[in-house]
């Protein structure tokens, strides 16, 4: 647990992959006491390996014999947890579960519709023990609908909310970013839902189920898109990377074998500072005279910026553009990602030690509470599976060693998959 | 939500955090810098971006428009702005609101209120860029691709808006306001999938493939008879989307017995995806995909065709907001709270004096003080 305003909170995170455990660690890092409910087979080497697509995941790609505690896709996602690896298709898991959710605010899980139901734990078998239960389900497509069934991953979702007819070097051509944009959108979402449903329970007193659609919270993204094509009645053309409202705005090459710098001018200042920059003439050029002109012969100038920029270092040009008032960013790759000096100089990285896969630097929060305070504190790694077992069990149930014992002999709980 | 939200600032974080605090019912005060001129079109951002708000125009950057602000802050809860660090620093901000009434204010600026970026400048695509998204997408030997729209603004105004609420959780009455500080370029790190851990546990620089993804093949995009149809055919549903192909000998071949395998064959598995699927319309291959075998497959929907979308008309996703030219469906929340019906999309608001309301909400805050 770490200090937060969610100090007091405690979760319970049945999530896995990325939407879910994304809105947990953003609970978590606020500081909420958030208990991972984790199936004992949950991250155990018959799936590890492969979500993992061949160990780019683990510590110099060696899982180990007990890859289940050292995946950096995992450990990235859970830090500032405990772990209680419960097995919830047994009679006595269930049991404590429930037990659980008596002494609990939220319960959170990202399974199909069926899954909680399938298990006799929907909301209202949970609300019969906590009438004040926060509860969220976050399946692909939301709760209710034709779709309600149909699974999803993030890749899967994203050209269904119009993206692809949006992304893209041209019409001609579909593209995914295959960044999982809908996971990213749906854990924030998920985030801030539960947010508004604790404050409203301050002030009614009541619980509350949240329906929450990964599809929609993706599709919400492009509104004024929608907005635009209604008004018009014309679709928003694919534009690749130049801006419908001004130019110059792209991606230029610059000297590297795979190095580009985006470079913007919004406004007849910063298109000044750049021209001045190039030294090219273009403050000159009639063709590139006003943000119309320039609008009108995009092609021409990007071509233009492109032959400058081309021959030039992205990181010294990304200073040189930025000093003079234009807003410039280097194309960044993880390695560079994570020695760029103002997330550096912020301390924004959080280093933490993990008990079976060493000392490892992940992404903070971009949440500071106080202003000028140090961006991490007393942050927790990632725990092992089933790690709080004990702790859980006896601390927050009151149950003794030998009954714990017990439960891990019948395979209710567990420190490690089953083999 | 029982909470008055001031909201100053053009980069779109704020205004899309202040739409939330609106939809769900607290009452909204947006600064604009300027006032529009009333003949000016029907903008799409403003038509998404500000229903429910009232809105008052005040020239900030004078000394008489930041008193007027902070005489608006001081009978307000909470206090959003999105400007320049330099601007952020002039407004003098933790001092905005009344200590006892202002629960939360948060900066969000493009890289925080310090360090060597402070006063660079950014779009969305600047910090896509340096934040390690844009690397990522697109075909390799081709300019990487920027993700259009406002994706960093209004996931930034989604991290304002947790911040804000959470404070105001954690708030004791007549206790200390918090003052909260994002970065953008923050947010877009924080929301990197497994990126940088790719590179400090494995050593490899996750990098761009067209419409292929990183070491997990098949999960991709793929041209069909009348689009495009994107496949999550990994994990688990690999055995099934073989099954779909009508090829369960896929399933034992040795080119394709795991997912290292399938991804260094993923030329030979596409050509073989294609002669099965290439020609199918992409509605019967997305029907069959989830309603005979689940699998994630998705289409390429148009804007029009989401707009009309059976899952999110069943839904009542879409909510009706009046414009000067028309009314327009726009997005409505992405989560309900289960009995209750989906929000309705407050209405478009017109603009306001900022003095008048300024008297009215203080002459207010005097009569509850009054009653209370």
């Amino acid at each position: 647990m770490t200090a937060g305003p969610l100090h007091g909170v405690r979760v319970l995170d049945l999530t896995r992959v990325w939407a879910g455990p994304l809105a947990g660690r953003i609970l978590a890092d606020l500081g909420a006491d958030v208990l991972l409910i984790e199936a004992p087979t949950g991250r155990g080497p018959a799936v590890v390996p492969k979500m993992a697509g061949g160990g780019f995941s683990f510590p110099d790609g060696d899982p180990g014999s007990r890859p289940w505690n050292r995946n950096g896709v995992f450990n990235k996602l859970h830090r500032n947890r405990r772990s209680l690896a419960l097995n919830l298709k047994t009679e006595a898991g269930k049991e404590l579960f429930l037990r659980l959710v008596a002494g609990s605010d939220v319960v959170m899980e990202n399974f199909s519709t069926r899954a909680m139901p399938s298990l006799g734990l929907d909301y209202e078998v949970l609300r019969r023990v906590n009438e004040r239960i926060v509860y969220i389900s976050m399946p692909g497509f939301g709760s209710s609908g034709p779709y309600r069934d149909w699974v999803s991953y993030g890749p899967s979702l994203e050209p269904m909310t119009g993206l692809a007819a949006l992304l893209g070097y041209d019409a001609d051509e579909a593209r995914n970013t295959c960044v999982a944009l809908p996971d990213a959108t749906g854990g924030v979402t998920a985030a801030l839902a539960l947010m508004l449903a604790l404050r409203r329970r301050q002030v009614s007193g009541n619980g509350a189920w949240i329906d929450l659609s990964q599809h929609e919270a993706a599709t919400a993204l492009l509104g004024e898109y929608f907005i635009e094509q209604q008004l018009t009645g014309r679709a928003p053309e694919v534009l690749g990377n130049a801006h419908m409202d001004y130019a110059p705005s792209g991606v230029y090459r610059c000297i590297g074998e795979d190095d580009w710098i985006h470079v913007a001018a919004r406004d007849e200042a910063e298109w000044g500072a750049l021209a001045a920059e190039a030294g090219r003439g273009w403050g000159e050029d009639g063709r590139f005279a006003t943000n119309l002109a320039r609008l009108e012969h995009r092609a021409e100038l990007d071509a233009a910026i492109e032959d400058w920029t081309g021959p030039l270092d992205k990181l010294q040009l990304m200073v040189r553009l930025q000093e003079a008032g234009v807003p410039a960013g280097a194309v960044l790759a993880a390695p560079e990602l994570l020695v760029d000096p103002q997330l550096a100089e912020r301390g924004y990285w959080a280093e933490l030690e993990e008990s079976e896969a060493g000392r490892r630097t992940y992404p903070g929060t971009p949440i500071r509470m106080e202003a000028g305070s140090p961006a991490a504190h007393d942050w927790t790694p990632s725990p092992g599976l089933g790690q709080d077992n004990d702790e859980v069990l006896g601390e927050l149930l009151g149950l003794d060693q030998e009954t714990i014992d017990e439960l891990r002999e019948q395979g209710v709980i567990a420190d490690a998959p089953p083999v | 939500m029982d909470l008055r939200v001031l909201e100053v600032g053009d980069a779109g974080a704020a205004a899309y955090a202040g739409k939330l605090f609106a939809r769900w019912g607290a009452e909204v005060i947006r600064v604009d810098r300027r006032a529009r001129d009333p003949s000016d079109k029907v903008q799409p951002l403003e038509v998404f971006l500000h229903p429910g708000k009232r809105r008052v125009a005040i020239d900030y950057e004078t000394a008489e428009g930041r008193d007027l602000l902070h005489e608006l802050a001081s009978v307000c809860d909470v206090v959003l702005l999105d400007l320049s660090a330099d601007e952020v620093e002039r407004l003098d901000w933790t001092e905005l609101g009344t200590p006892g009434r202002i629960q939360a204010r948060v900066s969000i600026t493009p890289f925080g209120l310090d360090g060597p970026y402070r006063d660079w400048k950014a779009t969305g695509g600047t910090l896509l860029a340096l934040g390690g998204y844009t690397f990522l997408t697109g075909d390799p030997g081709r300019a990487p691709l920027t993700i259009p729209g406002h994706y960093v603004e209004y996931q930034s105004g989604h991290f304002a808006f947790i911040a804000a609420v959470a404070a105001t959780l954690g708030h004791e009455a007549d206790g200390p306001a918090s003052s909260m500080e994002l970065s953008m370029l923050e947010c877009v790190a924080t929301l990197s999938q497994f990126t940088t851990v790719m590179w400090t546990y494995g050593g490899v620089v996750r990098s761009r493939h067209g419409n292929r993804w990183e070491n997990l093949h098949p999960n991709a995009m793929y041209r069909c008879g009348d689009g495009w149809y994107q496949v999550s055919g990994i994990g688990k549903f690999w055995e099934p989307f073989a099954l779909m192909l009508g090829r369960p000998d896929l399933v034992e071949d040795a080119r394709f017995l795991t997912p290292a395998l399938r991804t260094e064959h993923a030329d030979e598995l596409d050509e073989i995806i294609n002669g099965v699927l290439g020609r199918r319309p992409m509605q019967e291959i997305l029907t069959e995909a989830q309603e005979t075998w689940r699998i994630p497959i998705g289409i390429a929907l148009s804007l029009a065709d989401v707009l009309a979308d059976p899952q999110l008309a069943a839904r009542e996703f879409w909510r009706p907001v009046a414009t000067a030219e028309g009314t327009v469906q726009m997005p409505g929340s992405p989560f309900t709270f289960v009995g209750e019906s989906r929000p309705s999309e407050p209405a478009l608001m017109a603009r306001e004096e900022p003095e008048a309301l300024r008297d009215a909400l203080k002459a207010d805050a005097l009569a509850r003080e009054a009653g209370s």
